[in-house]
């Protein structure tokens, strides 16, 4: 027989066993959360430090690589400026980007160590226009070293250091953690102004003024607004012209915002092929792109030959240029075609323009052509060199397979004239652009890839 | 009988591959795409038997190859259908009178009523190896974006999900590599709460090759969010450019 205590005893006996389990598990999880948010905020304050150091060897670099007379010693250093630059943009890379959401410090030492590789390959001490650029990255990376130095005592100092004052309702599982390590370290209550995030912030911002005063010299696009603004009907009709069917009445349009972008109107809508998207140009209603969505049939009616020759001949029968295909590839039922544009007969190989044609029954799907800029390629440089004498420059483990004259842009977006050679190495195909105004090589792009 | 070039993929592809490595000019793998490889393999071919490189496999090219692989056996197909009608020996037998090869014929289509039944076509929505810069890596990690941050959303908005990776990728603003740029902190919630871990769907892989080969329909927009769950005023400050499904895309 149970007595009557036991009865009573057992289930508070059970109770507070489970209570303490409980309470044991739950602290537990406690101890483990508060580990993830310090293991996080070291994280980013090990982001910071490293950032802070980089910055302030660059600047060293920067005032080293201005004072030395000796041009190996000179190019040795843009190219440890080039290195750092491009490790501070990795310390930047593990920072939350609503710490600094415009990106000002990331785009400084971006450019600056892209400016840094460019001039290493120079073979020669700086020119005065070079000099005054160097000098004036010099000034601005000890300007940005130095508010780092002033930021620095702040990290680690609170728990919340890291949030931003801007951070509201209810706050995500990784705030919440960090205010308890604030309680846990006994630290103060959260502040909301102004944190170590919310200087850098600042600090990202004040980047912004030399950023707008240093633009990197890239080839604006340039937007005619002689023609007239269109009407949203016409931007339908354009449409429809284009997809050869009928502009119908459920169709939308609507327009895009903002002011460094083209204004574009966008319409959307169903046709009897498939859903429609498309989008044109708010002066002169020309069609920069559009895209029909339907499912695309497995049984393949055209082959990569015949779906080219559509494209090509589609483009031609529009008057959207004289185009010849530079490169098509398949997907999922759908050869993509790329065109280029001809100037004076040679291919321009970087302001493509897509076409896309459904294999099942060789139908237009697709159009895109918002990469080619109006200018189109307005002075071009003349063109100096060969195919032959560019061909010596290379290297000679750089088996050539086939040569092409063509029009590329620089690095600052500028066009000028190239020969492309296509060949292999080591088992992989490049095409290797050659500058036949300068003599040098513009860039390499690997086309195939056996990893 | 379809003449094959670079870009074209399917089961004749397949053979043409097979011949061209039986005779040694082909030394890749045997996937029925015509890649820069096969390419390069048909060049070879064509300035060696036929005295001028087209790239293009057209009937006479695929005369002379069957005609220079009289040894070449069927090994076994890479999973794209069977149809007689496109493999490269039927324009040849067309051509050169059944009887005196006959055995072959009956060797090649043998196999291929023997192939176990499979799809139509190879899976197709298999991403390339390599996409405008872009490796099979890169591509799969988008689609896993994609589909973790955009599925239910329609096409369009997908599209522009996966533009707006590749204009962090091309702005100096944003980390230099795709992964970078995924796995910065705080970067897209899917990485946060871990939904970026599912497997992307065939409408996902699709999204990301259309922004690949062009398409942007978020205009150049670098960020993008649900204004029904942001909380943070920063993002709201962002100047707007186009709203697509749930999300508004802005610079």
């Amino acid at each position: 027989m149970v007595h009557r205590t036991t009865w009573i005893a057992l289930p508070i006996v059970a109770l507070v066993v489970i209570g303490a389990g409980t309470s044991w598990w739950g602290y537990d999880q406690y101890r483990q959360n508060q580990a993830m948010a310090l293991r996080l905020q070291g994280s980013y304050n090990g982001a910071f430090q490293g950032l802070s150091s980089d910055v302030e060897q660059l600047h060293d670099d920067l005032g080293q690589a201005l004072v030395t007379n000796d041009i190996s010693g000179y190019q040795q250093r843009l190219r440890d400026i080039a290195r750092l630059g491009y490790a501070a943009d990795a310390e930047v890379s593990r920072i939350p980007p609503r710490v600094m959401p415009d990106g000002h410090i990331q785009q400084f030492t971006r450019t600056l160590g892209d400016y840094a590789a460019e001039q290493a390959t120079s073979g020669r001490l700086p020119t005065p226009a070079v000099r005054a650029q160097l000098d004036s990255y010099w000034m601005e990376s000890g300007n940005l070293a130095k508010q780092m130095q002033n930021v620095q005592p702040d990290i680690g100092a609170t728990a919340d250091a890291w949030l931003t004052s801007d951070v509201s309702g209810p706050p995500n599982a990784h705030h919440a953690g960090i205010r308890r390590v604030g309680a846990f370290m006994g630290g103060r209550a959260a502040q909301r102004s102004p944190t170590t995030a919310d200087k850098l912030r600042s600090l990202d911002a004040s980047v912004a003024l030399w950023m707008k005063e240093n633009p990197k010299s890239a080839a604006q696009p340039v937007h005619s607004h002689a023609a007239s603004r269109a009407t949203t009907a016409q931007a339908k009709h354009a449409v429809a012209t284009l997809i050869g069917a009928h502009a119908k009445q459920n169709w939308q349009v609507a327009s895009s915002h903002g002011a460094d972008i083209l204004p574009v109107y966008i319409v959307t809508g169903s046709t009897s092929v498939g859903d429609l998207y498309a989008t044109v140009t708010q002066r002169g209603a020309q069609v920069l792109s559009f895209h029909l969505q339907r499912s695309i049939g497995t049984k393949e009616s055209l082959d990569g030959a015949q779906a080219r020759q559509t494209a090509v001949h589609w483009l031609s029968s529009h008057h959207l240029g004289d185009m010849q295909v530079q490169s098509a590839s398949q997907f999922d039922g759908t050869l993509y075609v790329r065109c280029a544009p001809h100037v004076h007969g040679v291919p321009l190989i970087d302001q493509t323009v897509t076409v896309q044609v459904a294999l099942d029954n060789g139908q237009v799907v697709g159009f895109d052509r918002t990469s080619v800029e109006p200018t189109g390629a307005a002075n071009i440089p003349a063109r100096k060199m060969t195919a032959q004498q560019l061909r010596t420059k290379l290297n000679p483990g750089f088996r050539v397979r086939e040569e092409h004259q063509v029009i590329a842009t620089d690095a600052q977006g500028h066009p000028q004239p190239a020969v492309a050679f296509y060949g292999t190495s080591h088992g992989e195909t490049y095409c290797i652009l050659m500058n036949a105004n300068t003599g040098k090589e513009l860039r390499i792009t690997q086309l195939t890839s056996h990893l | 009988m379809r003449t094959l070039t670079y870009g074209s993929h399917g089961y004749d592809v397949d053979e043409l591959q097979s011949r061209l490595g039986f005779l040694g000019y082909y030394h890749d793998k045997i996937d029925g795409d015509f890649g820069w490889d096969t390419y390069w393999a048909v060049r070879d071919f064509q300035y060696n038997f036929l005295g001028k490189a087209t790239g293009v496999v057209d009937e006479k090219t695929k005369i002379k190859l069957v005609d220079a692989t009289r040894g070449w056996h069927y090994h076994g197909h890479s999973g794209n259908s069977a149809s007689s009608s496109h493999t490269l020996h039927s324009s040849h037998a067309s051509h050169s009178g059944a009887a005196a090869h006959a055995s072959d014929r009956t060797h090649v289509e043998a196999h291929h009523h023997s192939a176990p039944a499979s799809s139509s076509s190879k899976s197709s929505d298999a991403l390339p190896a390599k996409a405008d810069g872009l490796s099979k890596h890169d591509l799969s990690l988008m689609a896993h974006v994609v589909y973790a941050e955009a599925r239910g959303e329609p096409f369009v908005g997908q599209v522009a999900v996966a533009a707006v990776l590749l204009n962090r990728l091309h702005s100096p603003k944003f980390p230099h590599s795709l992964p970078a740029i995924v796995y910065q902190p705080e970067a897209f919630t899917s990485v946060q709460n871990g939904q970026i871990n599912q497997k992307p769907n065939a409408e996902a892989k699709k999204a990301v090759m259309d922004a690949v080969k062009g398409w942007d329909p978020s205009h150049g927009a670098t960020y993008y969010f649900n204004p029904a769950k942001a909380k943070s005023s920063w993002i709201w400050s962002k100047p707007e450019i186009t709203k697509i499904g749930h999300h508004i895309f802005c610079k």
